[in-house]
């Protein structure tokens, strides 16, 4: 049965809630019923509004109700637009399918117009190849195929932006957290993360700040940039590859190597990833994509006894889904 | 009970007794209630019409939401403590619930049922701090009818999920069976009545014409003339503040539309007042209270 559209003027809630960083539409109109002591369902009806009360929040009536700007929600929120605007789809395709936990980025211009923190991003006039802060198209070349020496990896940090060069480049708050993968060509920063195309500004930088950068340089210390792993180490042979060995990712997002945690990302907790050592480089795989590289850091006598004896280094909580069928082999002679 | 001598004076000393300098009922009652889990104690103001009995409690209200503020004065802090509704007429448990909402600003569609309402009304007061409820024009209330005595039993669910404390006023309610069966028992029992009168002739009467005049903004009007009225003022009044500041105002505003800017005699007999008083003044009497 449909609420009768009841012609009284919005007002705010009484109790307004703060969204939180990346929080999904959904998510903070649950809060704002809860705080306020409603049915989830029967404010986001009260949010959808006339005629139909349902589909997608409106913005409007949702900035009057919790008291914020729209702006604010706008640069906020995530997930489904609360502006009733279509998520458009990649002109490459569909996309890969996003790791668990992994907040859904937005693709509109308005975040574009809201998230960046100097300049707008680049217009279809000014860069040809990458021509909006939309999904860059399929027509541009793969980032990892037009490498030219020059890209690195960046943390995105909490406000949604990477450093480059000692110059802030905005990627989004929806990748919070996430390794991007940044270069620059032709006096245009191009930020992509797995191969994906995310956004691209005109060079702020100086050109001599960017000379100085190297192709292998990290945030983390032992963390190796992917497409050098991808190098020393293809990735080729690995379903033959007797090296590898599967893990699952625990709570904090790491996996148990060799008798060593390596980071694998809070976005894998609770999945099952590859993880092998070559070239001394530990390569963390899943789905077939190098997700993680780091220098290794355990010996080769952890790893030759891990390979002897696999699973010793699980932890129980971590080797409950890998023991079903258990692989225990008696430990040779002279090993503990 | 009808307590004579008790009259609402405006400003900070309001509800006063005027033979008596204690605290006022309404901040000690808040205080009494604060802490109290249940059988919490209420205050019902009844009198005549126009005697000031919404002008008390609206006056009750705000100097409890200037102190909350006082002591709260954060702007984060999400605080309502002071919930004013009116009963509707021929009120029903469900009306009298969204009226509730209507104030705090709750959004209700026409499929919640009064259960949701009433849940979300209780939980937004307690989690807002409400420390004051105040019901006006109770004599809505009929507790001889069905819906009378069911808005009674929402009122007195209200009272207790709400650690608040709840404050009626209406016309003559004890006349009007507010205090009769059961439920008037219940009533009677945690209800304090204070009766409102009106002004006698006397130096509060031209205290409240002096802040009466003290409140005009007209250029050319001299201080003091009112005052000098007073008498003229009460006569024409007979002492009830309502008729009184419809008088003021009304010769307010037609000095400012006529340009005069000042205050007469001539332009307060242009002005005319309810029947009340203007049978008052015909017959030259001093409207008496309705119980004194």
């Amino acid at each position: 049965m449909r609420p009768r559209a009841i012609p009284e003027v919005l007002r705010p809630l009484p109790i307004r809630v703060r969204p939180r960083p990346a929080e999904t539409v959904a998510s903070y109109v649950v809060r704002l019923a809860r705080a306020n002591h409603l049915q989830p369902s029967h404010l986001h009806a009260y949010l959808c509004g006339p005629p139909d009360w349902r589909g997608a929040p409106d913005l409007g009536r949702l900035a009057v109700l919790c008291g914020r700007p729209g702006s604010v929600l706008q640069r906020a929120l995530t997930g489904p637009t609360p502006a009733r605007q279509p998520t458009p789809e990649p002109l490459g395709g569909p996309r890969p399918p996003t790791p668990a936990r992994t907040p859904k980025p937005r693709h509109n211009t308005e975040l574009a117009a809201t998230a960046g923190h100097h300049d707008q991003p680049l217009e279809a006039s000014a860069a040809p190849a990458i021509p909006t802060s939309q999904p860059a198209p399929a027509l541009m070349a793969s980032p990892t195929a037009a490498w030219t020496g020059r890209m690195v990896d960046r943390k995105v940090t909490s406000t949604g932006v990477i450093s480059f060069a000692n110059t802030n480049y905005s990627v989004g708050r929806a990748f919070t957290g996430q390794m991007v993968q940044v270069t620059c060509q032709d006096g245009t920063v191009q930020i992509s993360r797995g191969g994906e195309p995310l956004r691209a500004w005109s060079r702020r930088h100086p050109a001599a700040k960017e000379a100085s950068i190297g192709p292998d340089r990290s945030h983390d210390r032992g963390e190796v940039a992917l497409d050098q792993a991808r190098r020393l180490a293809p990735l080729d042979d690995l379903a033959s590859d007797p090296r590898v060995v599967h893990r699952l990712v625990d709570p904090t997002g790491s996996v148990s190597f060799a008798g060593r945690y390596y980071l694998a990302g809070h976005a894998l907790t609770g999945q099952v990833v590859g993880v092998r050592c070559a070239g001394g480089i530990v390569q963390i795989i899943h789905d077939g994509e190098l997700v993680r590289a780091w220098q290794q850091r355990h010996t080769p006598q952890q790893e030759q006894r891990m390979h002897q004896r696999p699973n010793i280094q699980q932890r129980t909580a971590n080797a409950r889904p890998l023991t079903s069928a258990p692989q225990h082999q008696p430990a040779p002679a002279g090993q503990p | 009970m009808t307590r004579p001598g008790w009259t609402i004076t405006p400003g900070w000393g309001w509800w006063r007794p005027r033979r008596c300098g204690r605290w006022c009922t309404g901040r000690r009652l808040t205080l009494l209630n604060r802490h109290a889990i249940s059988a919490r104690r209420g205050l019902i103001v009844s009198g005549a019409a126009g005697t000031g009995k919404t002008t008390a409690i609206t006056q009750l209200g705000k100097t409890h939401q200037l102190i909350d503020r006082q002591r709260h004065p954060s702007p984060d802090l999400d605080r309502i403590p002071v919930v004013y509704v009116t009963v509707p007429p021929a009120a029903t448990p469900r009306m009298l619930a969204v009226e509730f909402a209507r104030f705090l600003g709750l959004p209700i569609t026409a499929r919640a049922n009064i259960t949701d309402v009433i849940e979300a009304v209780c939980g937004v007061c307690c989690d807002t701090r409400t420390a004051l409820v105040l019901v006006d024009e109770i004599h809505n209330l009929q507790l001889s009818t069905r819906n009378g005595a069911e808005v009674s039993d929402t009122l007195k669910y209200f009272s207790e999920r709400i650690p608040a404390t709840f404050v009626y006023a209406g016309v003559d309610v004890e006349r009007a069976g507010l205090f009769a069966g059961t439920r008037g028992q219940q009533l009677a029992g945690r209800f304090g009545l204070i009766g409102t009168v009106a002004f006698p002739y006397a130096s509060e009467w031209q205290g409240l014409v002096a802040t009466l005049e003290d409140a005009l903004r007209l250029y050319r009007h001299r201080p003091g003339t009112l005052v000098r009225l007073d008498r003229y003022l009460h006569q024409r009044t007979g002492g009830m503040i309502g008729s009184l500041s419809h008088l003021l105002r009304g010769a307010a505003i037609e000095a400012i539309l006529c340009g005069s800017e000042q205050l007469t005699r001539h332009s307060l007999d242009a002005v005319g007042l309810d029947h009340a008083a203007h049978r008052h003044g015909a017959t030259g009497t001093r409207r008496q209270p309705a119980h004194p």
